[in-house]
């Protein structure tokens, strides 16, 4: 991969890629009433980030500027989730139950809120913790090793077990 | 119920901890075990007599943990945690400090809790996985020398052999869970007549006895007794002679009330006991090992026992505990026995010792006391059930055959007692031996000398454990009080005489052991098939079964994508098919959805797509083309109102088709074979039938319209009002059906880890690879 040599696109994605997470967020926030949600906001995010950051920097680099434990993003993701559900166990109430309301903010003006969207939010994350572990770690795990034989020729290998 | 669950969980929790005390115990780690033993022993002391209790497990499969603590059971666990206890004072010391102590009371005490389960339990299922853990912990501890062949021969073959048998055992549970509808022992016996009747019941009986027979060492399966002698002494004292081998013989006893009145009981039970019984006593004269020969002695007495079961006399029953009993004390004497010898002198080859009873006198008197009770020599406690077991075949349904079999065998025994009391301790002074022999310390011949004392006072009067232990066993068994009359003396009955046959017969063949042991030599040089040599071809030299089993696996698993999926999508079809053809769908009379124009268009596009995917010539082609297979499937989605896929569907297509084209940039060039015409049929008929399939299967399901419009309409009136939500779509995946979303996301997040784990193993792979590292 060549691509991180070029300052072209290194400046496009720096431009590109705040308005790609704030499509992300606003796709995340408009699920409650309108088509988004968790699942394909998650899916955006975790996509437009990782190629964009990938295309730009090769994904080796891509993977080392992202350093932070994939196994933990998705335990928060589950985390967060999990302490939705469970949450209103502990108020008394069935689990699962999700509580929703209006709110009147300054400057916002009145506000929906859903502890819905707090599950949606594990989700989220979730999404973007896989996707984007997928994405870089395939990415830069081929992409280091242009010489060597690619996995299409070891996947014809028969399995033998072992004596 | 405390005390009963008690004594099965303690010696499981007292193994797991047993590593982490070894960190603060050193070679200490002995009395801590020995502390959960006497715990358990206390434990067990203390259940009531008779109690059952019952605590649901699995209720829907009929899974309780009853404990069914009946004399019988009540019997084997005293052996279990009274010899256990002694084992692990005489382990304190017969171990050095170099061993891995810690591995070995962490095996000791799960085969003490796994045993105890088996013995207490009183359902079949739950007595079926103790069963297998004693197997699984027999194992761990013949081959706790794991680094000797020898350990790992035996092990592998212990364990093979009784986890068969336990197999074949738990298909005969199931088979009689069916017929009787509870797998409650109390149950069963109650429906004893309606389990005869059956028509599987004999099918369900020879089953669970190979279990039994495998575990017991009964001929055929006794070839992995001798070589479980691989483990170290206080084991085969311990699991080999004095109770799990007894495991089969319990069960035997167990299902006696059930399947005694059974036309094959006698047939199987007996005849293959008596068989046991003269092989083992015909083996264990042909050894020199002094382990080997025990070995042989136990496969011998076991087969003995058994007999006494299969007669289905209550004679024959009460011969057997009695016998039982007696067996796990004077064995576990003799292990012990040999295993100080084999401490003092380095050796225990026969033919190398000889006249320690100058150097090793307290020893010799030990041995003295358990090879005479397993002779039957009067006052010790082998007399009396000897006596009993030659009475008890001499009116069981085998009648004088029987009693001559077993006069037989014992005239063999009484010969190897000789060999192991008199010979080694009274022959002829030898200075042979590796080490120069001296006494014991006394904390080691302490536990078999308990051992004596109790076979000693068993012998003499033996009414000590009459009323208290063998008593209640027998009428636990039998289900009414017993006629016990255990006695020295019942007069000058036809038993006393075939003991004295035995005993004098036995004397007489030792003083001509020469010429015995030529006669012998001949009978096995004429013998053509050895189970041994089976169980090698088996699975250990030629390991045919597994090469068997490598042949099966690899014709299946070809690592080949291709064949996976024509076998799955294959599986598939042929499923829906014939689902179909039984519940006679005829095509002609289906109510098939309508395919609008505009339908047809994006189904043309997409086949046009999966076309050129296949019969593209470059790599990065196919990518596309199979991209575009799945954008129609999104436009399909938006004009059937339904944006949240469609948008997903894009998304979904478009990360997709960019991690192929990330792997793209690493492939090989795409080579394209020409297809055999095989391969090519193949690969045709899978793909038509699937899509045929799955096209009808699709216009069925939309045409049907089965699914009632309730639910849609309870989402629709809903979402809004109870979730707050106009997405109902997303309101179903967040609220609804959130539990759904949130096991997704936990297999998704497996997925992921997997991912990343595995590219990372790669990579680490890879570099070691590189830095010229062993990679395996």
């Amino acid at each position: 991969m060549k691509l991180k040599e070029s300052p072209v696109l290194v400046s496009i994605v720096h431009l590109v890629l705040w308005p790609v997470k704030l499509l992300a967020l606003w796709i995340f926030l408009r699920g409650h009433h309108l088509p988004g949600g968790g699942f394909i906001a998650g899916l955006v995010m975790a996509g437009a980030v990782a190629l964009l950051r990938g295309m730009a920097y090769g994904y080796e680099e891509a993977v080392r500027l992202l350093d932070i434990p994939f196994p933990a993003v998705l335990g928060l993701g589950l985390a967060v989730a999990t302490v939705t559900v469970l949450g209103p166990a502990l108020l008394g109430h069935p689990v699962m139950k999700h509580a929703f309301g209006r709110l009147s903010l300054p400057l916002l003006g009145e506000v929906e809120w859903a502890t819905a969207v707090l599950f949606d939010l594990g989700v989220f994350v979730v999404v973007v913790g896989t996707v984007k572990a997928i994405l870089l770690q395939i990415g830069a795990g081929k992409a280091r090793e242009p010489g060597r034989p690619g996995a299409g020729e070891r996947g014809a290998m028969p399995i033998r077990l072992r004596r | 119920m405390a005390a009963a669950l008690g004594a099965i969980v303690l010696p499981f929790a007292g193994a797991v901890l047993m590593p982490l005390l070894y960190r603060l115990l050193g070679r200490r780690l002995g009395y801590a075990a020995l502390a959960v033993a006497v715990a358990t022993l206390a434990l067990v002391l203390s259940i009531p007599e008779g109690f059952s209790g019952t605590v649901n497990w699995v209720p829907q499969l009929g899974i309780a943990l009853t404990v069914q603590a009946d004399g019988w059971g009540r019997l084997l666990a005293l052996l279990i945690t009274g010899i256990g206890t002694l084992v692990m004072l005489y382990s304190i010391l017969y171990l050095g400090a170099e061993e891995d102590l810690g591995k070995f009371y962490l095996y000791i005490l799960l085969f003490m809790g796994a045993m105890l389960g088996v013995v207490l339990s009183g359902n079949l299922l739950v007595l079926y996985v103790f069963w297998e853990l004693t197997s699984v912990a027999s194992f761990l501890l013949i081959g706790f020398w794991y680094t000797e062949e020898s350990g790992v021969y035996g092990a592998v073959k212990a364990l093979l052999i009784t986890v068969s048998g336990g197999l074949a055992m738990l298909a005969g549970i199931t088979i009689l869970g069916s017929i009787a509808g509870t797998y409650e022992l109390t149950a069963l016996v109650d429906r004893r007549s309606e389990v005869l009747a059956h028509p599987l019941s004999g099918v369900a009986l020879v089953l669970i006895l190979l279990g039994a027979f495998t575990k017991s060492a009964q001929v055929p399966f006794h070839i992995w007794l001798p070589d479980a002698m691989a483990a170290p002494t206080p084991v085969s004292a311990y699991l080999h002679s004095a109770t799990m081998v007894k495991a089969g013989l319990f069960l035997v006893a167990r299902l006696w009330p059930l399947f005694s009145p059974h036309p094959y009981w006698t047939g199987l039970v007996s005849t293959v006991g008596l068989a046991t019984m003269v092989l083992g006593a015909y083996l264990a004269l042909q050894k020199t090992d002094l382990k080997a020969i025990l070995a042989m002695s136990t496969v011998s007495q076991l087969g003995l026992i058994l007999s006494l079961f299969g007669y289905g006399t209550a004679e024959g029953v009460a011969a057997g505990i009695l016998h039982l009993f007696n067996h796990s004390t004077f064995k576990g004497l003799l292990f012990m026995v040999v295993g100080i010898i084999d401490h003092m002198t380095g050796t225990r080859e026969v033919t190398r010792l000889s006249g320690l009873a100058r150097a090793m006198p307290v020893t010799a008197a030990l041995a003295a006391v358990g090879a005479g009770a397993m002779a039957g020599v009067p006052l010790l406690s082998g007399f009396v059930s000897k006596e009993l077991f030659l009475e008890a075949s001499l009116h069981g349904p085998l009648g004088a055959l029987a009693a001559a079999v077993g006069t037989g065998a014992s005239i063999l025994t009484t010969t190897y007692c000789l060999v192991l009391a008199h010979k080694i301790f009274y022959g002829p002074e030898t200075h042979d031996t590796p080490k120069h022999p001296h006494e014991a310390p006394w904390p080691m011949l302490l536990p078999p000398a308990v051992l004596a004392a109790v076979v000693v006072a068993v012998g003499v009067y033996p009414g000590l454990v009459e009323h208290g232990l063998v008593a209640p066993a027998v009428a636990a068994v039998l289900g009414e009080e017993p006629h016990l009359h255990l006695a020295l003396w019942h007069g000058f009955t036809p038993a006393l005489g075939m003991s004295a046959v035995a005993l004098v017969g036995g004397l007489v063949a030792y003083r001509r052991l020469d010429a015995l042991a030529a006669l012998l030599g001949r009978i096995a040089g004429s013998i053509r098939l050895h189970a041994n040599a089976v169980y090698d071809y088996l699975w250990w030299r030629e390991k045919a079964v597994e090469r068997w089993a490598r042949a099966i696996t690899s014709y299946q698993m070809t690592g080949f994508l291709r064949d996976y999926l024509v076998f799955i999508l294959g599986a598939a079809v042929l499923g829906i098919l014939t689902t179909a053809w039984m519940k006679g769908l005829r095509i002609g009379e289906l109510n098939l959805a309508p395919v609008e124009p505009h339908e047809w268009v994006l189904m043309g596009v997409i086949a046009a797509g999966a076309l050129t995917t296949l019969l593209a010539r470059n790599r990065l082609v196919a990518i596309a083309a199979l991209g575009i297979t799945g954008l129609p499937v999104s436009l399909y989605f938006a004009w059937m109102r339904a944006p949240d896929l469609a948008l997903t569907q894009l998304v979904v297509e478009v990360i997709t088709t960019v991690l192929f084209l990330l792997v793209f940039a690493h492939l090989p060039q795409l080579k394209v074979d020409p297809p055999t015409p095989r391969y090519r049929d193949v690969n045709v008929l899978v793909a038509v039938a699937v899509g045929a399939v799955a096209a009808l299967y699709t216009l069925l399901a939309a045409g049907l319209r089965r699914f009632p419009p309730e639910i849609a309409r309870y989402y629709l009136e809903n979402s809004y009002e109870a979730a707050g939500g106009k997405n109902v779509v997303n309101v179903i995946l967040v609220d609804f059906r959130g539990w759904d979303t949130l096991f997704e996301i936990t297999v998704l997040s497996m997925a992921g880890l997997a991912v990343y784990s595995l590219t990372r193993l790669g990579r680490s792979r890879e570099a070691e690879e590189a830095r010229g590292g062993e990679s395996w």
